[in-house]
Formats: C-alpha cells, sequence, structure tokens
C-alpha cells in the first residue's frame, strides 16, 4: 500500500470508528416511538426523552438515587439529576467523545417546573413536553437549535447543559 | 339510583400544562362527569374540522380517559384549541361545544388558575 493508501484508509477508518460511535451514543431525532398517542406518550416525560431512557414512570431528578428534588429551582433539580449520574458541562464545550454521551439541557418554569432538552445526532435539539409529543420545535414553531434562545413559553430559566452516559445513568 | 350513580366510574381529567412534574389530575364528580358526557355528546354530532397544532411548552390542553361513553371507552381524547381530537389512530377532530372552556373554569376553581395565567 502506498502512503496516500495507506492515509486514505486510515481517513476511512477514523470516520468509520466516528460514525459508528456517534450511532451508539448520540440520540437521532426519532419521535415516532415516543409519540404513540398511548402508553409510552403518556407515561415518559421530558426527562424520560433527553436522556432517552423509557421508565414508564415519569421519571423525577433524582428519583432513582434517593436525592428526589425538594424544590423547583436550577440547584435542586440540577443536583437531583447528578445524583442519577448526569454531569454538568459547559454548554459550549459540550461533551465530546471521550466517552458515549449526549448533551442535554435543564429548564425551569419558576416555581412551577422543569424541562429538559436534548441535542440530538443532526445537531440541533428536540424535547418532549410531559405527556405530549416529542418535537423538535419550539413554541413558536422554529427549529431548536440552541435552548438558551429558543421559544421556551414559561420556562424563563436556562440551567445549564448536562452530558448523558446511558451506561452509567439511572432515572425513574 | 343513588347506588348507580355512585357506581359510575370517573372519566380521567389531565390538564397537560407541566412537562417534568405529573400533570394535575381534575376531579370530576357525578353531576360534571354528566356535564362533560353531554358536551362530548354535542362535539361529536358537528362536522369534522383539522386536528389543532401543537403548541409546545406551557398549557396544552386536557386529556380525557376511561370517558363512559362507547365510542370513546378506549381512545385518549385531547380537548384542545377549541377541538376535540380523537388520538389514536387516525386523529379526527370536531369543534369542541364550549368543552374546553368548561374544563378551564373547572382548573381554576380547583385551584390551577395562576398556572393558566398567560406568561
Amino acid at each position: 500500500m502506498s502512503g496516500w493508501e495507506w492515509l486514505r484508509d486510515l481517513l476511512e477508518r477514523l470516520a468509520r470508528a466516528f460514525r459508528d460511535w456517534q450511532e451508539r451514543c448520540i440520540p437521532a431525532y426519532d419521535p415516532t416511538p415516543w409519540n404513540d398517542s398511548n402508553g409510552v406518550q403518556f407515561n415518559n416525560n421530558c426527562y424520560n426523552y433527553a436522556c432517552d431512557i423509557r421508565t414508564n414512570t415519569f421519571a423525577q431528578p433524582g428519583q432513582a438515587s434517593g436525592n428526589m428534588y425538594s424544590s423547583i429551582d436550577c440547584v435542586e433539580v440540577g443536583d437531583g439529576a447528578v445524583s442519577d449520574g448526569l454531569a454538568p458541562v459547559g454548554c459550549d464545550a459540550g461533551c465530546g467523545c471521550s466517552d458515549c454521551h449526549h448533551q442535554v439541557a435543564l429548564v425551569i418554569w419558576p416555581n412551577a417546573d422543569f424541562h429538559w432538552y436534548r441535542k440530538d445526532r443532526d445537531g440541533r435539539w428536540s424535547h418532549k413536553p410531559g405527556g405530549t409529543q416529542a418535537t423538535n420545535l419550539d413554541n413558536s414553531g422554529n427549529l431548536i437549535t440552541d435552548p438558551r434562545t429558543a421559544d421556551r413559553g414559561p420556562y424563563t430559566v436556562f440551567c445549564g447543559c448536562y452530558c448523558v452516559n446511558k451506561s452509567a445513568v439511572t432515572i425513574n | 339510583m343513588d347506588r348507580k350513580k355512585k357506581e359510575r366510574t370517573s372519566p380521567q381529567v389531565t390538564l397537560l400544562i407541566f412537562s417534568g412534574r405529573p400533570d394535575p389530575e381534575l376531579m370530576l364528580t357525578a353531576d360534571e362527569t354528566e356535564r362533560l358526557v353531554g358536551h362530548l355528546k354535542t362535539a361529536l354530532q358537528g362536522d369534522e374540522v383539522n386536528p389543532p397544532p401543537e403548541r409546545g411548552l406551557g398549557y396544552r390542553g386536557f386529556l380525557l380517559r376511561d370517558l363512559p361513553l362507547d365510542e370513546l371507552k378506549r381512545q385518549p381524547t385531547r380537548v384542545f384549541r377549541r377541538t376535540v381530537t380523537l388520538e389514536l389512530g387516525d386523529r379526527r377532530s370536531w369543534g369542541d361545544a364550549g368543552l374546553e372552556e368548561w374544563l378551564l373554569e373547572k382548573a381554576k376553581d380547583s385551584g390551577y388558575g395562576e398556572l393558566l395565567e398567560p406568561s
């Protein structure tokens, strides 16, 4: 094999390895399995969807690890998620590819509720508002390229981003 | 007759408003259940309309389940944007005959008025 052929072969293998890693670790935007208008849709919420883990329990941050949030704010809900195995990360830095994980983001409706977004394989974000359908659109009907700037309705507080390694996260 | 009323199963009425926390459930009395069924019967007799567009975060209507109506018995039914939509299979919609407005009043009377204020 010539030097160029060796290099081309190496680049192809690296590209293939990266694609395999992406397919294994970063969820694709495919809302259909979540949107059955029945048990899956009604019993899995934003946290389930963001983590890409169906429990049919309307999972609550910290509940699986005995550290459920005691108030609706960034610290309490975020700590609950960390207790479940999510890892805080800078939103711009992202989760990188040193581990098998994808990026999610937490927002708060002050004193009322929390919500999670998920960054998908195509680089855009999607979410599942409670028991209603998963979508990649915000409240203005626009594709979500950044949850910090998306129309989030009453979820006016942006808390931050986290990494989800599904094999290291337990939610319930 | 009283016993028949007590044995009637109350439908599940969910206020679709949260994303993370479980949505509130509204408890209906027997009379309110009859009123709900009346609204639905009137609605289903009307012309079909297009299903409403989804909204996203915040108030998203009401989800009705376990309805004491043969045609809706196993059919989750959504009331939103003044329409009634059958959620399973072909999503068919009708005008709601005032049902959403009545359910919103019920939700406010049940203590959820603040959540329903426009943000």
